[in-house]
């Protein structure tokens, strides 16, 4: 599966450090994003592509992250039910 | 009589002679009531019909503010069930305001409603009903008579709501209920369907439109919204008309294929009437052919009571009376009495019971 | 200075036009309760002509029927509109201070409001958010009475076009202990009669300082933010709230941030970006409190 920010309607973020808030334009809801997942949500918007688990778990690590499989997919997951990001 | 005010501008006519703070306060509490202040915004805004203070101004901004929320959240509503439509390769038909909001239509302007309405065929009904419910929406709790009234009676099934969202939907099967002694064929009003350009929505014909708010409006007995309603019929009009000089042949035509010519001649009536609506002669002449005779008279005064602003600047004593009757006459035309009876005695008693209205 | 009689014939014909802060309100009532009550707490404010240009329209009225006799009700009216079932006859002025807030934060969408109460010194403004238990209400007419203005006790207006706040000064309302604590500190204020067994409990109003309606019309910049925790007998604590998780709560506790959208989002943005956020344990010290806060304000830029 590869990850890609929701393309029906824009996603609005913002960083306080770590942390972010996000606005999503679609739903009107607004989410508070903790330091792991703010992460992993500006590394899929900030990609051209789309981009698969195994090559955001590598990125995450290169970065400043310590990150497991099993906390990327959680991370993932919640994305993924607010429609912040989906799967191509 | 106070003036009507709102009449004026939903009339489309810049009211220069405005220029008395309590007139603008007026205006403002009428429209308010009439659910039509948004829409006033735009005519101001797109339409530049009025220069108003800055006081006033504030309020149709704030007015314009909650419309786009409402916008936003039935734009929302309709892209998650546009999935779930597109899962069972249903046609998402979108009816009333949903329709003129979905179609960018100047009815659709500062048009706030609660519900989403939409089409399907009768024969999908169950289908739909089932996709709905596991994709969360959910019917309301409902007590065995309302239950067995939609069931038997309506044209549409008892409203579901989304179990997080909180959004409400109603599956209409037609635009009129079954017991309707005016009944349209559903299939003709699904097979004239257009997709709403570069989008997967459809909406009915212009013509079908039109003579479902019409049928909604005259013969719904519901009036409490009655000039807000009439307005999005004006606009329709003016719109369809101005974009198709053939739209007022068609109206005629479909009104009379679908069985709907009288309520056609309510509309055009009351909206030349009251709202000084351009419909040229010969269309009005034509659609005389529908008038009952020699109701018009009594007709005229229900309905021109009926469709003032629900404001007491517009109201005099007759015009709750004037609302009954009508409101009567509704049920009389949707139902047999022996159903009828016992019905208007129920909703009384809900009526009664239950103090949080107007004034 | 207009006599009480003139302001009751007034008020009991919908002749009175009030100005609070950015917003003119008519106030219609034949209740004497209610005229009295605006007699007594809203004698500093400016009162406008009958033919005004009215924002708000209210009316507390007694219902039709066997109710307008026997255990009286009262109803509040916006313009024609009863959005409120009716409650006890006796609490028909705090009703009406209720109801005229619905009205506010409802229908005024030029700002993003939220449920603080909001202080200001030297142009700088202080809020306050009223979670429940917070005891901002109680902090907040402690601090009028301690050289702070009051903007409001209940509602934060934030100007989405410029970012300030803007003043809407009412009568303080207080509730159940904080009413005998703040009459007691500071005996010389004004207070509405106690209207008890209302859903809040008892309830009074106490009058504003009239500075703070002689200037209403003074904006203010947001610089702080302090989520007050009333805690008996416990140590004063001040810790700093990370921004994204003052976002959060603000957001929380505000009344149109979903209304406004987009537009609410950047306008919290913009309050988030200027203000410092801190979480406030305090025992019920005033002074101390009062102190800390003009520190706390002094630091900034």
């Amino acid at each position: 599966m590869k990850w890609k920010i929701y393309r029906s309607f824009p996603i609005q973020f913002v960083s306080f450090g770590y942390e972010s808030v996000a606005f999503h334009h679609g739903s009107g809801e607004t989410h508070y994003l903790d330091k792991d997942t703010s992460l992993v949500l500006s590394i899929i918007s900030g990609s051209e592509f789309a981009i698969s688990e195994p090559e955001l778990l590598s990125i995450f690590i290169d970065s400043e992250g310590n990150l497991d499989k099993q906390s990327l997919n959680s991370v993932l997951d919640q994305l993924c039910k607010l429609k912040i990001i989906e799967s191509i | 009589m106070m003036p009507d005010l709102l009449n004026e501008y939903l009339m489309l006519k810049a009211k220069d002679s405005i220029d008395s703070n309590s007139d603008w306060e007026l205006l403002l509490r009428q429209a308010r009531s009439a659910g039509v202040l948004a829409r006033l915004t735009f005519f101001q805004k797109k339409f530049l019909l009025f220069n108003p203070p800055q006081h006033f101004a504030y309020h149709l901004d704030s007015a314009e503010t909650y419309w786009l929320s409402q916008k936003r959240i039935v734009k929302w509503e309709l892209h998650n069930l546009l999935q779930v439509f597109e899962l069972l390769n249903i046609r998402l038909i979108l009816l009333k305001g949903t329709a003129y909001s979905a179609s960018g239509l100047n009815a659709g302007l500062g048009r706030v409603f609660s519900d989403i309405d939409i089409l399907v065929p009768k024969t999908q009904l169950k289908q739909v009903k089932d996709a709905l419910k596991w994709h969360g929406w959910l019917p309301e709790p409902m007590d065995n008579y309302d239950q067995r009234y939609y069931e038997q009676w309506m044209h549409e099934l008892p409203p579901l709501r989304h179990i997080k969202r909180g959004t409400s939907l109603d599956i209409h099967h037609n635009i009129l209920p079954q017991t309707c002694n005016l009944y349209p064929d559903a299939e003709l009003l699904l097979k004239a369907a257009v997709k709403i350009t570069d989008t997967d929505y459809w909406v009915l014909a212009p013509e079908d439109m039109v003579l479902h708010s019409a049928s909604h409006l005259f013969w719904g007995g519901e009036f409490e919204n009655g000039l807000r309603d009439l307005s999005d019929i004006d606009l329709l009009l003016r719109e369809f008309s101005g974009n198709d000089p053939s739209f007022w042949e068609n109206l005629h035509h479909r009104a009379e294929m679908l069985g709907l010519g009288k309520p056609l001649f309510y509309a055009l009536r009351y909206t030349t009437k009251i709202l000084a609506t351009p419909v040229p002669d010969s269309v009005i002449e034509a659609s005389t052919v529908y008038a009952g005779g020699g109701k018009n008279r009594v007709m005229d005064y229900l309905f021109s009571q009926a469709l003032k602003p629900h404001h007491s600047s517009c109201m005099d004593s007759l015009t709750g009376f004037a609302r009954w009757l009508l409101f009567l006459r509704s049920h009389w035309l949707k139902m047999p009495l022996h159903i009828l009876v016992p019905h208007l005695i129920r909703k009384a008693w809900f009526r009664l019971t239950d103090n949080t209205k107007t004034t | 200075m207009r006599g009480p009689n003139s302001t009751s014939s007034l008020i009991a014909s919908g002749q009175f036009v009030i100005r609070i802060g950015p917003f003119s309100i008519r106030i219609h009532s034949a209740i004497p309760s209610v005229q009295q009550g605006i007699i007594e707490l809203y004698s500093a404010y400016p009162i406008l002509p009958p033919d005004t240009f009215c924002d708000f329209y209210v009316r507390l009225i007694q219902p039709a029927g066997v109710r307008r006799f026997f255990r009286k009700q009262v109803l509040f009216a916006f313009d024609q509109f009863i959005p409120f079932k009716p409650l006890p006859y006796v609490q028909a002025f705090p009703f009406f201070e209720w109801g005229l807030n619905w009205c506010i934060s409802g229908y005024s969408h030029r700002f993003l409001i939220i449920h603080a109460a909001v202080v200001e010194r030297n142009g700088k403004a202080l809020i306050l958010p009223g979670a429940p238990g917070s005891g901002k209400s109680t902090l907040c007419a402690a601090l009028i009475n301690n050289g702070w203005r009051l903007l409001s006790d209940e509602l934060t207006l934030m100007d989405r076009a410029t970012g300030h706040v803007v003043p809407v000064p009412r009568p303080v309302s207080l509730k159940n202990e904080s009413i005998s604590v703040i009459a007691d500190t500071f005996p010389f204020c004004q207070f509405s009669p106690v209207v008890h067994d209302t859903l809040k409990g008892s309830v009074c109003l106490m009058k504003p300082p009239s500075e703070s309606v002689s200037k209403a019309d003074q904006t203010a910049l947001p610089c702080l933010v302090v989520f007050p925790k009333y805690r008996a007998e416990s140590s004063l604590s001040l810790s700093a709230v990370p921004k994204a998780e003052a976002f959060m709560r603000l957001a929380d506790l505000s009344f149109n941030y979903s209304v406004l959208g987009a537009q609410g989002f950047e306008t919290m943005l913009g309050l988030v970006n200027s203000c410092q956020a801190y979480d406030f344990i305090y025992d019920g010290d005033f002074n101390h409190a009062s102190d800390l806060f003009v520190q706390l304000l002094d630091d900034v830029r």
